[in-house]
């Protein structure tokens, strides 16, 4: 469609384009975009052919009209994006410049445009706005957006640990669960670089993986490692790298997704200990079996020696003994001597099998726990057992089983020394206390006592007054709290019973 | 069968050193002692004439102290066992007794205990020996009788009068007396007393 002039108007092909009225109007027309000729009020002069598809308006129904009638909601005039306070204000950077505005078909419709405005200097100012539809390109932006949106909630909001981090290691982005994985704020961790929260030992590794993964073709790589907390406790990690490159495929940074172990690896620390417990449980249980075997192996060179010492001895009374067979007897009896130390030492051995490990503990738990091992014991026997444990500090350097290895046989052997006591009276008491220097747990009984006697051999190895004992609980006990420098001693009850003590050195402070 | 030759003393035990230090210990006190590693080792050479007693470890590796103690058994052995038991081996230790042993002792001991048992169980033996030697010359006896001897014997041991027996055998008084005369000879007994002492004996 031609391009419709007002013909009062001088045309503006008069002056300068020396073009003729038709050739002007076939160049508008054959432009794409749409073309609006405007004087300086806003009013349309012209309207070329693909203004007319873009409005919908016909020439006829727009020319003398304010251009305004083809902005969306153009407002007052003077509103910064009306396109005709933008002709009245004339301001000189935005005539040439474009700028993007919303039109208004014929029907009502809205529809963004860009809008470029070209001042035609003459007599009679006008204006030419060369229109161009960008919805097209404002629904992919928008779409665009859209999508970049949801990938910031997902990655916002994902449970898994995700950042990004620069090829120099500093951390571009990351999202809440990473920041809480490491006990950081979101601000503070964005100054900081993977250097600064990767457990040292590990640094090597993450740097030797990183720098093969960005020499390398392998846009992805996998490995497990520790990270430290903000509070210095370690985190360990299965890290899901990706390496992202630019169009040249060079490296631009690296998405990280974290597996935070820490909580598998808790439960799996749980199982182990609790294993670790049955296991010593069941420790406790064996070497009552073992007694047996043991006492045997230690009751053989023992009786070879006796025998030849008696038979040495009847025969010098006898008078049939010559020097001879007497230093054969000795051989024989020394040779057996060593082979009784021989099994002491290996005995030894099984009992220190596990190596000491020494920890910062309350007395009062390992009373607690030992307590929860004896319970099943006790309930058997019906025994009632009152425990009462101090509000004090009560804090040791001590091996958590080897201690409760005491406190479970201290339980043990006064519910044995209580199996002949009324049910009403079978009553034993528990206890801490805590003085100055040292912790001390008491175990009191209401049992058979213990003679001056059996008091002589008590601490003794293999002295056991039960069918079924082995008579290493007093003695390894023994051996375990002086190795922990404290004291084991018992002293008898007013009334009925002993009360068996042992003391641990309260942990100071300078080892805490 | 009786043999005049001294009691042995048979100890079993795998522990080398205490089997020999036993085997010292039982010569000091001059008895004979011959010692074996292994019940199967024992058994091999033991025949069941020999007198004497056996010490046996219950604790055994291979043939235990109560298999041994089972296969004597099944022999007809009557050879007395002392069982050396260790700490804890109490039960077997009973059982060791229900199924005959004689004694058991529990280590560590004292060297008297163990020869005192020892003693005991040669003792024991010899007695059961004598006993059983006892019983076979008394069988040895019975069965020099002729069967009208017999008849007369059993009444006699019943405490049946010579009247009485005549009649129930259907013979004359004087004719019993006659037999009673035999059995007294051929049963070497002096009274009727040590008849019927002997009669025990052999039903014992
Ligand atoms: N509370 C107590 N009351 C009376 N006697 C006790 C008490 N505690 C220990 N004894 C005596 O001390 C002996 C040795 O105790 P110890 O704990 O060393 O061995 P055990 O209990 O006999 O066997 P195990 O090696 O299984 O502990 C016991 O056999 C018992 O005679
Ligand atoms: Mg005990």
């Amino acid at each position: 469609m031609a391009l419709q002039t007002v013909s009062t108007r001088p045309s503006i092909t008069d002056e300068r384009a020396r073009l003729t009225e038709a050739e002007f109007s076939a160049l508008l027309d054959a432009a794409v975009d749409g073309i609006v000729i405007m004087d300086a009020d806003g009013q349309i002069e012209g309207f070329n052919a693909s203004a007319e598809r873009l409005f919908g308006f016909s020439p006829e129904e727009v020319m003398g009209r304010s251009v305004n009638l083809l902005m969306s909601d153009p407002g007052p005039s003077e509103d910064e994006g009306s396109l005709v306070s933008y002709l009245r204000t004339r301001q000189p950077d935005l005539v040439g410049n474009s700028r993007e505005l919303v039109a208004r078909r014929r029907d009502g419709t809205t529809f963004p445009v860009e809008l470029a405005v070209g001042e035609v200097r003459a007599q009679v100012p006008r204006f030419v706005g060369i229109i161009r539809d960008i919805s097209e390109r404002k629904a992919i932006e928008r779409r665009l957006t859209q999508r970049e949106e949801e990938l910031r909630l997902t990655i916002e909001n994902a449970p898994i640990p995700i950042a990004t981090v620069g090829l120099d290691g500093v951390v571009l982005s990351a999202n809440p669960s990473f920041c809480k994985m490491l006990g950081y704020a979101q601000r503070e961790i964005g100054r900081m670089s993977f250097r600064d929260f990767t457990y040292p030992d590990d640094l090597p590794l993450t740097v030797t993986l990183m720098e093969e993964a960005l020499r390398g073709e392998g846009d992805t790589y996998s490995y497990q490692k520790r990270y430290v907390h903000k509070d210095g406790r370690v985190v360990h990690v299965v890290l899901h790298n990706g390496v992202v490159r630019d169009e040249q495929g060079r490296p631009v940074m690296i998405v990280v997704q974290v597996e935070d172990l820490t909580e598998r690896m808790q439960a799996e620390e749980e199982a182990r200990e609790h294993r670790e417990r049955l296991a010593h449980v069941d420790r406790l249980n064996v070497m009552g079996e073992m007694a047996a075997s043991i006492a045997h192996e230690i009751n053989q060179p023992l009786s070879a020696i006796a025998n030849y010492t008696n038979a040495a001895f009847r025969r010098v009374s006898a008078g049939r003994l010559d020097g001879e067979k007497l230093s054969a007897s000795l051989t024989k009896i020394d040779e057996q001597a060593q082979r009784a130390g021989e099994v002491v030492r290996r005995l030894r051995n099984l009992v220190k099998k596990r190596e000491s490990q020494r920890e910062l503990l309350d007395v009062n738990d390992l009373v607690r726990e030992s307590l929860r091992l004896a319970e099943v014991d006790a309930r058997i026997h019906d025994v009632v057992v009152e425990v009462s444990l101090t509000e004090s500090p009560s804090c040791v350097l001590a091996d958590p089983v080897q201690i409760e290895q005491v406190i479970l046989n201290l339980l043990r052997n006064a519910i044995d020394a209580m199996g002949m006591v009324p049910k009403e009276e079978s009553r034993l008491m528990v206890r801490t206390d805590a003085s100055e220097n040292f912790v001390e747990v008491s175990v009191c009984d209401r049992g058979t006592g213990i003679t001056k006697l059996d008091e002589q051999h008590l601490f003794e190895p293999f002295f056991t007054t039960k069918v079924a004992g082995m008579g290493m609980g007093l003695s390894i006990s023994h051996s375990i709290i002086s190795a922990h420098g404290g004291r084991f001693w018992f002293t008898r009850n007013p009334e009925r019973g002993v009360t068996f003590r042992f003391s641990l050195p309260k942990a100071t402070e300078s080892l805490v | 069968m009786s043999d005049a030759s001294a009691p042995t003393i048979f100890v079993v035990d795998d522990d080398d050193a205490v089997r020999d230090s036993l085997r010292d210990l039982i010569d000091s006190v001059g008895l004979d002692v011959a010692t074996y590693p292994s019940a199967h080792a024992f058994l091999d050479v033991y025949d069941n004439a020999q007198r004497g007693c056996l010490v046996l470890d219950i604790r055994m590796p291979g043939m235990s102290g109560l298999e041994l103690q089972e296969r004597l058994n099944e022999r007809g052995s009557s050879l007395p066992i002392v069982f050396i038991t260790g700490h804890g081996d109490v039960p077997m230790a009973v059982e060791a007794m229900k199924r005959g042993a004689v004694d058991f002792i529990q280590k560590p001991f004292r060297d008297q205990e163990l020869l005192d048992r020892i003693n005991l169980a040669i003792e024991q033996n010899r007695r059961r020996r004598e006993a059983e030697e006892t019983k076979q010359d008394i069988a040895e006896r019975v069965s020099s009788l002729t069967r009208r001897e017999r008849e007369v014997m059993d009444m006699v041991i019943q405490g049946k009068a010579n009247k009485v027996i005549a009649i129930d055998l259907g013979l004359s008084q004087r004719t019993v007396e006659v037999h009673r005369s035999h059995v007294m000879d051929k049963m070497r007994a002096r009274t009727l007393a040590e008849l019927v002492r002997m009669n025990t004996t052999l039903e014992g």
